[in-house]
């Protein structure tokens, strides 16, 4: 999968951080919702890193965050060698061709006043990269035969079109000016199950034509699963396991991460799995746990989880968690 | 499992939407039977008309262009479209109570949680206030939630998404209902907080013997939660019958596409099955099997005549012309 | 894929616009279609007033001067023996041209100061929508007549007090609709390509915001031929001889015992062209929902 070349890897990400200011109430104390709490991985070429984690895990908020629409609080990221963490909106402008977004609601990511042509011709004109509108034309009809619409759909408006349709015309934009890049927030999540697998489908197709690499966001395991080469489990804003996918998914060790495999309901009705039900709520990101911020809902919560923050635990080179049961253990060996 | 008396019986069902822009067939002649003390499950894509089953149920077309056009929902020997407005008031939320997918807009902002709740006893089982809220927190407490004694005083804006739907939850069962339907209760909630409820659910369901009619697009919630299962497509049941034996062995090709396409965890595959197309729009639907133009098994037949029932006894259903070697139902 | 099951809307053969959308809806409504009638009538006359006048508007005749409607003039005559129905016709052009003018002007300023307002936020957005609130907080005729009174009478500085008055309205109104749009998941989108701020504000907000700014265009021509036609009432906006509404129902003022004629059809042509342009805004209003994903 992992294609070994001298290209820089597409995407590094450094200790990002992304804080939100709030005020609770005019007058009341100035907090910070802390949706990305010092997130470090990178993304190989060709490779589909998996991010998965509960609501208010910080995952909507790092697709945001790599494509800079949101302000970062520090940290870096390094897209295709070139370091864009300070880059201003003008400077942003070239290099926005590189990453291209998948959104979740297909309904509501495309212009309603807009004809599918204008949609998927969209990028192409932003970027002035056709000479001519007819080349614009042959090339958006291009594009909608790559993800499976026909031309005559080019001048029909996105309403006329069901959710699985309406995410290929997303598909379609977001593959116009050949991305290093493509960010995938829960693209099939609001999909029906007999469109999602349509879907998925199409993402892995196109992958292997056209040598993407994906980010791609979901909350959903079995479909991480599915389409990822490494996965990353993501809580209250911080990465607890990192690892390629079948090691994870085979050997999965930090306590969350085998809870949200556990919680999982599988169709086979006969099998009876050992469920690890996980007391208490997702606690808000205003207030995060001290120490390991897990360690409420954890089952093998140890004294020090209150305290200290674990830090990384290699496991193997792909395979790393954050866990103090783990760095117990390598102390030990 | 025959021998279980049933509970509830939905004889030909159905309901129309009469809209500006013609009517919307969202049931159509919809027909099963809920034993008492089993869950049954409805699973259905979006539009599939399971929502409006439950809806047409409970009687809660007020406001909208809905109607039951025709069929029978006899509950307790009565056929529930017989009775007035106001005795299918009494019946609603005492014998029959439904929790729906938003536990947000289904709870009302400026009631305090406790009040809300006594609101169903006060209404129903003629208590006093004091009475009322005892039977509240013992409630509350049973579905888990932390701090009952704080709780009942505080609005629903400063509850979680979970606590959210624990509270509609006991709201629903506070009267000690003979069913419950629970509308994609945890659709709308994260994996680890789903796994809360649905083990909530059936500890509940457990205790009180309360029969359960649980509607959801998730397969998995299905094999974990029901007996038997009910599955929709196009505002119609295509299979019916006993989870284990449909999960086992799904007789219709729409029920075997739809297990198949979903990503299954340790199963590693390069490509996901797929069912082609999308699920026709109501304005135009096919003339024979609505599933006729996705299906790879489709047979001449299929595209010129919508199949019957045909029954495998056991309350195994299948409406293709693939099991046309069943009994047909009339 | 097979394009057999491909059975959707997409599928069915008729485009969509959403122009063909909002035809489907406004022809439903029978009230704003009989205002269409009457609105493509208004502009007809209004553009061939002096051809279709039996009479010129200043045709004197004493001979026969406060006559009552007959069949020589069907609206009657005033004092000076002038043919009324013709003062009335030509009257409408006077009346529509300051509305559609006021209101044209009024509207794309307005627009801008809240497309941008709403767009750039902030201090800026805080200054222009304190300044709007200040105007918007006093009744709108008395500022008009402020206004005249400060830039003389005449029917020019009428359509500039109209301006002024209005233009909190637009701006409010293009404000709201930038502020929601300017965080749909769409916009987002737009950015993340990478499209500049202009095409966002001209290529994405302002067509989401263009049917509540067409159904308040439509409002505001009927307030504005209200304003003026009071203005020109009280002496301030059109001067004799023109045929202004206002003014003519203010030369009939003093008759209005002997000769109801005079007052009558001036002040039902005033009537009947503002409730034609706000059953129009209203009837367009319903059809142009912005929820374009109607069934």
């Amino acid at each position: 999968m992992i294609q070994k070349n001298k290209s820089p890897a597409p995407l590094i990400v450094k200790d990002l951080k992304v804080y939100y200011p709030v005020r609770r109430g005019l007058f009341g104390k100035l907090q910070h919702v802390k949706a990305l709490d010092g997130v470090s991985f990178e993304i190989a070429k060709g490779e589909t890193f998996g991010v998965v984690g509960e609501s208010g895990c910080g995952k909507s908020t790092l697709a945001l965050a790599i494509a800079k629409l949101v302000k970062l609080t520090s940290g870096q990221i390094i897209l295709d060698g070139e370091d864009i963490s300070h880059y201003s909106a003008s400077q942003m402008q070239p290099v926005r061709k590189k990453i291209q977004m998948i959104f979740q609601d297909p309904y509501a990511s495309l212009n309603p006043r807009m004809t599918v042509r204008d949609i998927v011709a969209e990028p192409l004109i932003i970027h002035n990269v056709c000479k001519s509108s007819k080349e614009v034309d042959e090339k958006v009809i291009e594009l909608l035969r790559q993800v499976g619409l026909d031309d005559y759909h080019a001048n029909r408006y996105a309403h006329q079109f069901s959710g699985g349709q309406r995410q290929r015309i997303g598909i379609a934009r977001s593959l116009a000016l050949d991305p290093i890049l493509v960010i995938a927030d829960e693209p099939v999540s609001a999909l029906d199950v007999s469109i999602q697998s349509q879907v998925l489908n199409l993402l892995s197709e196109l992958k292997k034509h056209m040598h993407l690499t994906y980010l791609f966001i979901a909350h959903d395991l079995s479909v991480v699963e599915h389409i990822s080469d490494r996965v990353g489990v993501m809580y209250l804003g911080e990465f607890v396991e990192v690892s390629d996918r079948d090691d994870l998914y085979n050997r999965p060790l930090h306590p969350y991460t085998q809870a949200l495999l556990s919680a999982i309901p599988s169709i086979d009705p006969e099998e009876k799995k050992e469920r690890i039900i996980l007391e208490g709520n997702i606690p808000s990101p205003i207030n995060a746990p001290s120490g390991c911020k897990f360690h409420p809902r954890c089952r093998h919560c140890m004294p020090i989880c209150k305290e200290l923050s674990p830090k990384k635990s290699v496991i193997t080179d792909k395979h790393y968690v954050y866990c103090h049961l783990y760095t117990e253990k390598d102390k030990k060996e | 499992m025959t021998d279980r008396k049933n509970i509830l019986e939905v004889k030909n069902l159905s309901t129309y939407f009469f809209t500006d822009n013609g009517v919307v067939r969202a049931v159509e002649n919809l027909s099963f039977k809920l034993q008492e003390g089993s869950t049954l499950g409805i699973v259905g894509e979006s539009g599939s008309g399971k929502s409006v089953t439950a809806l047409s149920i409970m009687g809660l077309f007020k406001g909208t262009t809905g109607r039951v056009v025709e069929g029978e929902i006899i509950f307790e020997g009565k056929d529930l479209l017989k009775l007035s407005e106001e005795e299918r008031r009494g019946i609603r939320g005492k014998d029959i109570s439904m929790i729906f997918q938003e536990p947000m807009t289904s709870l009302n902002p400026v009631l305090k949680i406790g009040e809300q709740i006594s609101e169903a006893i006060i209404e129903h089982q003629n208590v006093g206030k004091s009475e009322a809220m005892e039977q509240v927190v013992q409630i509350l407490k049973d579905t888990g939630l932390p701090r009952v004694e704080s709780i009942v005083n505080e609005y629903p804006f400063q509850l979680s998404g979970g606590q959210r739907q624990r509270v509609m939850i006991a709201m629903a069962l506070v009267c000690r209902p003979k069913i419950l339907i629970a509308d994609e209760p945890t659709t709308a909630l994260d994996v680890t907080i789903q796994a809360q409820i649905l083990d909530l659910m059936r500890r509940l369901k457990e205790r009180s013997g309360t029969s359960i009619i649980f509607i959801t697009h998730s397969l998995g919630v299905v094999a974990e939660m029901c007996d038997e299962v009910l599955v929709m497509y196009c505002s119609r049941a295509m299979e019916t019958g006993n989870v284990k034996d449909v999960f086992k062995d799904p007789l219709h090709p729409y029920t075997r596409g739809l297990m198949a396409s979903i990503p299954k965890l340790g199963e590693r595959v390069e490509e996901l099955y797929t069912i082609p197309g999308n699920v026709p729009n109501p304005r135009f639907m096919p003339k024979g099997c609505k599933f006729a133009p996705r299906c790879s098994e489709a047979m001449d037949i299929c595209h010129e005549e919508e199949p019957p029932f045909f029954d495998f006894g056991g309350g195994r259903t299948s409406r293709c012309w693939l099991c046309s070697n069943g009994r047909e139902v009339k | 894929m097979e394009k057999t099951a491909l059975m959707n809307q997409a599928e069915s053969g008729d485009i969509r616009t959403p122009f063909s959308v909002f035809w489907k809806k406004f022809k439903k409504q029978k009230t704003g279609v009989v205002a269409a009638v009457f609105f493509v009538i208004l502009v007809f006359v209004a553009i061939f007033c002096y051809q279709l006048a039996p009479y010129g508007i200043n045709e004197y005749d004493y001979s026969s001067v406060m006559q009552p409607p007959s069949a020589k003039h069907w609206f009657g005559t005033d004092e000076f023996g002038r043919d009324l129905f013709s003062r009335v016709l030509c009257g409408t052009r006077i009346s529509l041209s300051v509305g559609f003018l006021s209101v044209t002007i009024v509207a794309i300023v307005g627009s801008f100061i809240g497309l941008f307002s709403g767009y750039i936020g902030g201090w800026f957005d805080t200054i222009i929508m304190s300044l709007s609130d200040v105007l918007y907080a006093f009744p709108g005729l008395i500022l008009a007549i402020a206004i005249v009174a400060i830039l003389g009478p005449g029917l020019t500085n009428v359509v500039i007090a109209i301006i002024v008055f209005r233009i909190p309205i637009f701006a409010r109104i293009v404000r709201g609709n930038t502020l929601n749009l300017k965080n749909s998941v769409y916009i987002q989108a737009a950015r993340s390509l990478g499209a500049s701020p202009a095409r966002i504000l001209f290529v994405h907000i302002l067509p989401g915001a263009l049917p509540s700014v067409i159904v308040q265009y439509s409002i505001s021509i009927s307030g504005s031929i209200m304003t003026s036609a009071s203005l020109s009432f009280l002496g301030m906006g059109a001067k004799a001889p023109t045929p202004e509404w206002g003014l003519l129902l203010s030369n009939a003022r003093i008759y209005i015992f002997t000769s109801l004629h005079y007052a009558m059809f001036p002040g039902l042509a005033i009537f009947l062209t503002v409730l034609c342009f706000n059953l129009l805004g209203d009837a367009l209003r319903s059809a142009l929902d912005p929820k374009l994903s109607e069934m």
